[in-house]
């Protein structure tokens, strides 16, 4: 059903008439025009729902007594405190002619007609009947939503049939839609199928859909069919038996939608901190610089893209989206520049000291926080674009988000990228020598230092690449290098195995897996969470290097000692 | 032997420079009314960081391991000492079914289960052993002790080295803070511990829970109107203001007295780093950081040696930890936080890495410079604000490390070193 087919003039002039019943004393009259405005479907109407649940409607009664039903929202008060009131049309929105001027009268002339308590949760419920002849889809699919949601909207059921036999509608909306009619019914809600077997039979329904609103309510039913005296006891526990099968039908959807949601997490925190380290398994692997200032380059990276937005002007009302993707190389620039500078005033003279990195590159993150601190404040916020709201539903209730999706995308590009510049380039050829036997490069003429200079701006880079990817999901604050990411990512270099990409993808992700299905787990009352999560996770770390010290793929032969 | 020299002069210095200073200059400028007794309670405290830079130059300077937990073993100490403070602390707080008092810094934040009511608070039974003060020092000692003797066996065993070892200490650091932050661990979260009162009241010194402690006093004040006495001699409500008579932590006789006490140990401390130096063991340790696989060749498990420098240096910090909160009087987790195991490292790298004394200089003078720069200060041409002590801090590591490799010391050896080694090789050809 389209939007514009029930706008029809007809249908106006009867709203306008339902809308003067508002104004009545009878609160019997009240509710059924509310009834019959939201079966007029006029979309105008969801504004005015909104408004006249806030308490914003007024009648302004003419001199002789007939009913004008106005908005108002703000009132202007004069020198002599007198509060004025301008007035808006309640349908249109447009400002309440009279005499061509907008009507602003003393606010004592108006009538305050703001719905009781209980009226207020059917005006609530009457603007999601509305939603479900919106154009918008996600409009549209959380209205189809509600009217499964307690309470219920028992005179949304035509409406839904229509839209759940609808062909032409989309997938997702037209199961909702079915759902939320079989939970009407299982509620008893619905005056015409109120018998147990009815509801038995909804209920069936709805394990074979296997809903998972369903799930929350099947305890309610089951107290309630107890509590029913009319029930015999062969009944009852044929219909127990019944809700225990469709129990775990549901159940075992849970199951799996919750394993498949924890694995998906995990796979996209380790493609997160596949991105992190893979900066360290440069600047750590490779050149052997602890980079402790590593998560302040992320942090650059991080603001960077922040300064990129408000460069395009992006925000959630005027949405920009293209600066995303503009951020992303400057973003890489800019912490490469720093980087630059950072290792030609200090981690040069650090190389093959790496506790002294360790220390002086920990000053050089400090000092960089602050900086930023004193520029910035302490929160800012980065506004993802608005594409990557939502999410991707790739199975029933399975839903990827878009945002996670690109970071996993990144983090693979990424890893191809630094792959291919290592081992496809000439100057990831001279990066390989000079790390291998500097002298013995040195002495066939490679620039040993031009080469340490970028291969640590090629580390710092991919680490702004990380903060730039981080922004889509994560807040951006000055220290959240140090609080989040550094001691997590070098432990995925040091699990890894130093030096080696492989590695660093494999404990990333492994890391990233474990920690998401560590953390639900309950053992009795007792639930693991990210805390003690990561406490179990540092204990395996420490059990594991037991058993391989350098990592996962150790550096063999001659190199093995030399780190 | 001039290296063997050196460090005589070094040791030498350092010997009068804790006496002199420590138990005579400040105590005598505090009685001569230059010094408040707030100076003397901050001294104090940076002398007990001091305690806490000795035990990590000995693994860092001498070993070579460069741990980044030394504050997750001090805060060990300190939450020791922190528990056995809270027992005897302050009247607030509620008596749980079995008699004791459940102070009021864990009351605040006690983590009942669903269902629970205040009514069924208890004392946590890890909290016990704290009531009496000889226990609470013993294991302030021995915990951080064994928890580092087991991280060490584990780790050390394995070959785990340098910046690795380093990179887990902090992974180990940051995961002990997020525990010790949750309410649920009854450690007071965030809040940490704080409210006391008084140190050493009789009945911490000789008995070892409140009932005990209760009876004693019961029969000394039968007829005190703070007590409530039931028939069968049972005791409904305790006053502790009244039973429990110590030393206020709040009176300046008790704080110098405990600075003092904190410099003794810092005394005692750095005897035994020395002695440790300048035994055969220290021997085995230097040759540890210099060469470990040729000492490996010879026959040595320089594992064991390094659990046991670690298990020295996490002491210290244990003592360092237990000294501290008598004089802070609170004792919250963000002191585990990374960062601050980090600036013990650069205490020591300030003063001196392989000195002793070079550790001892360099607590306690980028404690006072911390001190005195997160204060404002307006120097007429420029305004300096707290803001920039981070900017400050990280300038410090990054200036020490690239050109004062050995530390303030160094500065101080260039000055007077050379005078002593002349008056000793004068001594040398007079005899």
């Amino acid at each position: 059903m389209d939007a514009s087919q029930v706008a029809t003039p007809s249908i106006n002039t009867e709203v306008g008439q339902l809308i003067k019943n508002l104004a009545s004393s009878d609160v019997d009259i009240v509710k059924d025009s509310i009834g019959e405005l939201a079966k007029t479907a006029d979309p105008r109407l969801e504004k005015f729902f909104e408004l006249y649940r806030q308490g914003s409607v007024y009648n302004w009664p003419t001199d002789s007594g007939v009913v004008r039903i106005v908005v108002n929202e703000e009132t202007i008060m004069d020198d002599d405190f007198n509060e004025f009131a301008p007035l808006l049309d309640p349908l249109s929105g447009e400002p309440y002619l009279v005499a061509d001027v907008q009507a602003k009268p003393d606010l004592l002339e108006l009538e305050d007609i703001s719905p009781s308590r209980k009226l207020r949760s059917l005006v609530n419920s009457s603007k999601f009947l509305l939603r479900l002849f919106s154009t918008d889809y996600t409009v549209r699919l959380s209205g189809v939503k509600k009217c499964g949601d307690p309470s219920f909207l028992p005179a949304a059921i035509p409406y839904l049939e229509e839209i759940a036999n609808d062909e032409t509608e989309d997938e997702k909306i037209r199961f909702t839609a079915k759902e939320s009619k079989e939970l009407m019914v299982l509620s008893g809600a619905v005056e015409a199928k109120k018998s147990t077997e009815d509801r038995l039979f909804a209920l069936s329904k709805l394990g074979d859909l296997k809903s998972l609103r369903a799930y929350a309510r099947l305890d309610t039913f089951e107290g309630e069919l107890e509590s029913m005296p009319e029930l015999s006891t062969q009944e009852l526990s044929e219909a127990k038996a019944s809700i225990s099968l469709i129990r775990k039908k549901i159940q075992d959807h849970k199951d799996t939608v919750e394993l498949s949601g924890n694995l998906f997490r995990g796979v996209s925190y380790g493609s997160v901190l596949v991105l992190i380290a893979l900066g360290l398994a440069i600047t750590f692997g490779l050149m052997g610089v602890i980079n402790m200032a590593h998560g302040e380059l992320m942090m650059i990276g991080a603001y960077t893209t922040y300064e990129v937005q408000m460069l395009f002007g992006h925000t959630p009302d005027n949405p920009v989206n293209h600066y995303y993707l503009a951020a992303l190389p400057i973003a890489f620039l800019v912490a490469a520049v720093v980087g630059l500078i950072m290792e030609g005033l200090v981690v040069r003279h650090l190389y093959n000291r790496p506790l002294e990195s360790l220390l002086a590159t920990w000053g050089v993150g400090l000092l960089l926080i602050q900086v930023v601190r004193i520029i910035y404040g302490d929160n800012i916020g980065v506004n993802s674009p608005t594409w990557a709201r939502g999410g991707f539903e790739i199975s029933q209730d399975i839903v990827l988000p878009y945002a996670r999706l690109y970071l996993l995308g990144l983090s693979v590009l990424s890893v191809g990228f630094i792959y291919f510049i290592i081992r496809k380039t000439r100057f990831g050829m001279l990066i390989r020598a000079t790390m291998q036997n500097r002298d013995m490069a040195s002495s066939l003429g490679v620039r040993t230092r031009k080469i340490d200079r970028l291969t640590f701006a090629l580390g710092s880079g991919i680490a702004g690449v990380a903060g730039y990817g981080w922004t889509i999901i994560g807040g951006v604050t000055p220290d959240m290098g140090q609080t989040n990411f550094i001691v997590d990512s070098f432990l995925v270099v040091v699990t890894g195995g130093v030096g080696e990409l492989l590695g660093v993808i494999c404990s990333g992700l492994g890391i990233g897996v474990l920690t998401k299905l560590i953390e639900p787990l309950e053992i009795g009352t007792f639930t693991v969470g990210p805390v003690w999560g990561k406490v179990i996770l540092l204990a395996l770390i420490v059990g594991f290097i037991q058993y391989r010290p350098s990592g996962l793929f150790a550096p063999k032969g001659r190199l093995a000692d030399k780190k | 032997m001039i290296i063997h020299k050196d460090r005589l002069v070094e040791s030498r210095r350092t010997f009068f420079f804790i006496c002199l200073l420590g138990f005579v200059l400040i105590p005598a400028l505090y009685l001569g009314g230059i010094l408040s007794i707030g100076d003397i309670n901050m001294l104090g405290r940076f002398m007990t960081f001091a305690i806490l830079a000795l035990g990590l130059d000995l693994l860092w300077g001498y070993v070579g391991i460069l741990s980044l937990c030394q504050f997750t073993f001090f805060c060990m100490g300190a939450y020791a000492m922190g528990m056995h403070l809270a027992h005897h602390g302050g009247p607030e707080g509620i008596i749980d079914e079995n008699g004791w008092k459940i102070p009021a810094c864990l009351f605040v934040v006690y983590p009942y289960e669903v269902g629970e009511s205040s009514g069924d608070a208890l004392v946590p039974g890890f909290w016990k052993p704290f009531w009496n003060l000889p226990v609470t020092i013993v294991l302030g000692l021995v915990i951080p002790a064994l928890a580092s003797f087991v991280l060490g066996y584990f780790v050390f065993r394995s070959r785990v080295r340098g910046v690795y070892f380093a990179i887990l200490t902090q992974a180990i650091a940051v995961a002990c803070w997020l525990v010790f932050c949750r309410n649920d661990v009854k450690l007071c979260g965030t809040n940490g511990l704080t409210r006391f009162d008084v140190i050493a009241p009789s009945g911490s010194l000789f008995t070892f829970n409140p009932v005990d402690a209760t009876d004693d006093w019961k029969q000394d004040n039968a007829e005190s109107p703070n007590m409530d006495l039931n028939k069968d001699g049972s005791v409904d409500q305790l006053d502790y203001s009244v039973a429990d008579v110590g030393f206020s932590l709040s009176d300046p006789g008790v704080q110098l007295s405990l600075y003092l006490i904190t410099v003794a140990c810092l005394f005692g401390s750095y005897l035994l780093c020395r002695w440790i130096v300048n035994s055969r063991l220290g021997k085995v340790l230097v040759a540890i950081r210099d060469d470990e696989p040729t000492l490996n060749f010879f026959g040595y498990k320089p594992y064991t040696f390094k659990i046991f420098a670690f298990c020295i240096a996490a002491t210290l910090a244990g003592l360092a930890g237990l000294l501290y909160v008598p004089q802070m009087k609170i004792v919250t987790p963000s002191n585990m936080e990374a960062v601050r195991s980090v600036m013990v490292v650069v205490w020591v790298a300030v003063g001196g890495r392989g000195s002793l004394g070079g550790a001892i200089l360099g607590a306690l003078v980028v404690n006072l410079l911390y001190n005195y720069l997160t204060s404002e200060h307006d120097y007429g041409f420029f305004q300096w604000s707290p803001d920039y002590w981070p900017i400050f801090l990280g300038l410090m590591f990054v200036v020490v490390v690239l050109l004062l490799p050995k530390g303030l010391i160094e500065l101080v050896d260039r000055v007077k070193s050379t005078t002593f080694v002349k008056s000793i090789k004068k001594e040398e050809t007079e005899s």
